[in-house]
C-alpha cells in the first residue's frame, strides 16, 4: 500500500526506531493482542533487544517493553524512522 | 442515596497488568496480598473491604489485570464476564476503578476507553505518579478528567499518595453512577464490545479484520491526542540506564543463557547446602523428643502411637521446612525483580521447539514449589492449546512435596562430598532429578502438539515489566504463606496419614513364635507383599510399597511411611533418624543405592497429589485430560524406574 520502504518489523535492525504502518493477515486472537498491546498503525516502536536465534525480539513502545516472535513480528510491517 | 442500604456495593478495581493495583487494592483495604512482577500474577479474584468517608462499607474486588475487554487469555475473559455481570456469584460492579500506570499512559488508557465505551461507571486512578514525575512526567488531572469526561486523580498505592482524594471520588462516583446512561467518550459503531461479548470471541466475523485494525489505530490516535493535551514532559523520559544496561546483559545472546543457569544452578546449590545447619537442628531436636517421649511415657497403645507414629512421622516432614523455605526464596526473589520474565524471553526459542511458549515458563518454575499454583498460572497463557499442554506437564516438575523424598534418598545413599573443589555431590544429584522432569516434560508437550493438540494456533506477545529491586517485605510474605501452607499440611494430611500407616503397620500384631519383622504380618504388610512381585523388578521390596501405596494421595507422606514402618520394627528400643534407619539397611543389603536411585526416579514421574488432579480437573474441565495425566504419569514412572533399577544393578 505504502511505499518501498516499507519493511516488516522481524526484519529490524536492534536500535532502529520505525512507525508501524499495518497490521497484515492477522489471526484474530493475534490481532486483537496486538491493538490492546497498541502496536497499531501510527505507533512508534524501537527494536532493543533479539533472542539468540533471532527470536524472539523486544520492542519499546510507549512505556513499555513487549516480547513477541519473529513469527508474529512477520505480521507487522513498518516504516524505519 | 442510603450508606446504611442492606446489601453493600460493589466496586472493581481494573487496570493492565503491573499498573499497581495490587498495590492499591492493599493500600485501600488494609490487607496485604502478593504484589509481583510478572504480568498476570493476580489470578484469583481477590476482595475486601473499603470504608467510605460517610462511614459505609463498600466491597472491594481486585481484578486479574487485563490489557482489554476482549482479551482471550482466561484472565482477561474471567475480568470481561465479571464486569458484564455474567460471572456467576458476584453482581456487576456498582463502580470500576480504573487504575493506571502514569509512566505508561497511551497503551493503560487504551482499556479504559473501552471501559468508558461500554457505560461503565469509571473513575480514573492514574497511579505511580511518583515513577512519572521523577522520569521528568506531569500528569494534569483535571485535564484528563475533562477530555475523558469521568473523574480523575493522581496518586501513588506505593507511597500511600492522594489515597484519601481516591477514597472520596468512589464514594462520589457510587452516589452518582446509579442512573448514567452516558454517551461514550468515543466511540464507532463497530467499536461496541458488548454486542460481541455474549458470543464467544471465536466466532467474530473473520472479515472484519482490516475494520478492527483500523478502529484499533484511530482509537490510540484518540488517546495519544488526548494524552498530548493533559500531561507535559520534561527531560528525555528516557528509563533509567543502569536497569536497561542491566537488562541487556541478562537478555544478552551471549551472557543471557549462562547468566540463567548460574542463577537456576545456585538455587539448586542453596536448597541443600544453606538448608543443612538448620535442618540439622530441627532434626537433632525431633529425635530428642521422640526419645524423651518413649522414656517417660508409660508403655502401652497410646506411647506406641506417639513415639513411633506422629513424632517421626510429622517430624521427619518438618525436618524440610528450611529447604522449602529457601526454594520459596528465589522463587520470590526472582519474580518480584521481574527477572523470570527475561528468563520466559530467553527460553521461548527453545520452548517453542516442544510445543511451548516462552510465557509458560513462569506457570512450569512455580510448579517445583507446587503444581497447584503453577497450573493456575496457566491462565494467563492466551492460547488454549499451549496451555493445556503447560498444565499436563507441570505435575512433572519436581515440588516440593517430593524434595522430602529425595532429600531423604540422597541423604543416606549419596556420599557428602565436593566435587571439582566446590559442588556438593547431593547438590547435583538433586538438580539432575529435576532435569530429568524438566526433559520428560518437553518431550510429553512435543508429542502432545504432535497428536492432540495439533490444531490450535498459538502465539507469543509479552509484556517485560521493568526491572527492580524486589520488595523483602512482598518476598518474606512468600516464604512465610508457604511455610504456613507446608506446615499446615503436616499437622493435618500427614499427621493423619501417620496415625492410619502407624495403624496398619501395627496390627494385628504377630501371632507367637513369629519370626522377623513385625510389620510385615500387619495389614500393611500383607498389603506390601501382596504387590511385591510388581514392584521387585524396579527394586522395591514390600516396604517401599506400603510407602509408595500410602504416598498417592500426597507424596511426602512417603518419608511419614517409611519412618513410621522402620521405627515400629526397629526391636532395639534406640530411635534414630531415617536416614541412620535407611544406611542400616544397605548395609545389610536390603535397600541398594540402585533401590534408591530408581525409587527417586519413580517420586520425578507418579502422579502422586490428589490436589493436583482436582486442580486440572478444574482448570482444563475435562475428566479426559486429568484422567490422561495421572495415567501417562504412572506409566511413564514405572518404565523410567524399572529402566533405572535394571541400568543401577548393572552398572553400579
Amino acid at each position: 500500500m505504502k511505499g518501498s520502504q516499507d519493511k516488516l518489523l522481524s526484519s529490524v535492525k536492534v536500535g532502529q526506531r520505525a512507525m508501524v504502518s499495518a497490521l497484515k493477515s492477522c489471526p484474530q486472537d493475534l490481532l486483537q493482542k496486538l491493538i490492546a498491546m497498541g502496536v497499531v498503525a501510527g505507533s512508534e516502536v524501537t527494536v532493543t533487544q533479539r533472542g539468540l536465534f533471532g527470536s524472539p525480539i523486544n520492542i519499546h513502545l510507549f512505556g513499555s517493553v513487549l516480547s513477541l516472535r519473529s513469527s508474529e513480528a512477520a505480521h507487522i510491517q513498518v516504516q524505519p524512522l | 442515596m442510603n450508606p446504611q442500604a442492606s446489601t453493600p456495593k460493589t466496586v472493581a478495581l481494573v487496570g493492565n497488568p503491573n499498573c499497581g493495583k495490587t498495590t492499591l487494592f492493599n493500600a485501600l483495604t488494609g490487607s496485604r496480598y502478593k504484589v509481583a512482577n510478572y504480568p498476570g500474577v493476580t489470578v484469583e479474584k481477590k476482595e475486601g473491604s473499603l470504608r467510605l468517608n460517610d462511614g459505609s462499607s463498600v466491597r472491594l474486588l481486585d481484578l486479574p489485570g487485563t490489557y482489554a475487554l476482549e482479551g482471550s487469555s482466561v484472565d482477561e475473559k474471567i475480568v470481561t464476564s465479571l464486569l458484564t455481570g455474567k460471572l456467576p456469584g458476584t453482581p456487576r460492579p456498582d463502580l470500576v476503578v480504573a487504575v493506571v500506570d502514569a509512566t505508561n499512559l497511551e497503551r493503560n488508557l487504551f482499556l479504559v476507553s473501552e471501559l468508558i465505551d461500554e457505560g461503565f461507571p469509571v473513575v480514573l486512578a492514574v497511579n505511580m505518579i511518583d515513577a512519572a514525575e521523577e522520569s521528568g512526567i506531569k500528569v494534569y488531572d483535571e485535564l484528563l478528567s475533562r477530555a475523558l469526561d469521568v473523574p480523575a486523580l493522581t496518586m501513588s498505592a506505593r507511597s500511600k499518595r492522594g489515597i484519601d482524594s481516591l477514597v472520596e471520588a468512589i464514594g462520589a462516583g457510587l452516589s452518582r453512577s446509579s442512573a448514567s446512561s452516558r454517551r461514550g467518550a468515543w466511540r464507532t459503531s463497530e467499536s461496541s464490545v458488548a454486542s460481541n461479548q455474549a458470543a464467544p470471541v471465536d466466532t467474530f466475523p473473520a472479515a472484519n479484520a482490516d475494520t478492527l485494525a483500523e478502529i484499533g489505530s484511530q482509537r490510540y490516535r484518540w488517546i495519544r491526542e488526548i494524552v498530548a493535551r493533559s500531561t507535559s514532559k520534561t527531560g528525555s523520559g528516557a528509563q533509567d540506564s543502569g536497569a536497561s544496561r542491566l537488562d541487556s546483559l541478562l537478555t544478552s545472546r551471549v551472557w543471557g543463557l549462562p547468566i540463567m543457569l548460574l542463577v537456576f544452578g545456585l538455587m539448586f546449590q542453596a536448597i541443600f547446602l544453606w538448608a543443612q545447619a538448620p535442618m540439622d537442628l530441627i532434626s537433632g531436636a525431633v529425635d530428642s523428643v521422640s526419645l524423651w517421649l518413649s522414656q517417660s511415657l508409660p508403655p502401652g497403645m497410646l506411647s506406641s502411637l506417639i513415639a513411633e507414629g506422629i513424632v517421626p512421622g510429622v517430624g521427619n516432614v518438618v525436618v524440610f521446612v528450611p529447604q522449602i523455605a529457601i526454594l520459596f526464596l528465589f522463587i520470590g526473589l526472582l519474580e518480584d525483580s521481574g527477572y523470570l520474565s527475561r528468563a520466559a524471553f530467553l527460553l521461548d526459542n527453545v520452548m517453542r521447539r516442544f510445543g511451548l511458549q516462552g510465557r509458560a515458563f513462569v506457570p512450569l518454575l512455580s510448579s517445583f514449589a507446587c503444581a497447584i499454583p503453577g497450573i493456575l498460572s496457566t491462565r494467563t497463557i492466551p492460547s488454549r492449546s499451549d496451555r493445556l499442554a503447560t498444565i499436563m506437564i507441570a505435575p512433572l516438575m519436581s515440588c516440593s512435596a517430593r524434595l522430602p523424598v529425595y532429600a531423604v534418598l540422597i541423604g543416606a545413599f549419596v556420599p557428602r562430598k565436593l566435587v571439582w573443589g566446590w559442588v556438593s555431590l547431593q547438590g547435583l544429584v538433586l538438580l539432575s532429578m529435576y532435569a530429568l522432569g524438566v526433559v520428560a516434560a518437553c518431550g510429553v508437550a512435543w508429542a502432545l502438539k504432535k497428536t492432540l493438540l495439533r490444531k490450535d494456533p498459538s502465539f507469543f506477545v509479552m509484556e517485560m515489566p521493568p526491572l527492580r529491586r524486589p520488595l523483602p517485605k512482598v518476598v518474606a510474605r512468600g516464604v512465610v504463606d508457604s511455610v504456613i501452607s507446608f506446615l499446615k499440611n503436616a499437622s493435618t494430611v500427614i499427621l493423619a496419614c501417620s496415625v492410619v500407616v502407624w495403624f496398619l503397620a501395627s496390627y494385628p500384631k504377630p501371632s507367637e513364635g513369629f519370626q522377623g519383622n513385625p510389620v510385615q504380618a500387619s495389614f500393611a504388610g500383607q498389603l506390601g507383599t501382596a504387590i511385591e512381585p510388581a514392584i521387585e523388578p524396579l527394586g522395591f521390596n514390600w516396604e517401599i510399597g506400603i510407602a509408595i501405596i500410602s504416598s498417592f494421595p500426597a507424596r511426602e507422606v512417603f518419608v511419614t511411611t517409611l519412618s513410621t514402618i522402620y521405627s515400629i520394627s526397629d526391636d532395639s528400643g534406640e530411635n534414630e533418624g531415617l536416614i541412620a534407619n535407611l544406611q542400616e539397611r544397605r548395609e545389610q543389603g536390603v535397600f541398594s543405592t540402585a533401590t534408591a536411585l530408581s525409587l527417586m526416579v519413580f517420586y520425578v514421574f507418579a502422579c502422586m497429589c490428589m490436589s493436583t488432579l482436582a486442580v486440572a480437573k478444574r482448570e482444563t474441565g475435562s475428566w479426559g485430560w486429568t484422567i490422561g495425566m495421572f495415567l501417562y504419569m504412572t506409566a511413564l514412572a514405572y518404565a523410567a524406574s524399572l529402566a533405572t533399577f535394571q541400568a543401577a544393578t548393572r552398572l553400579l
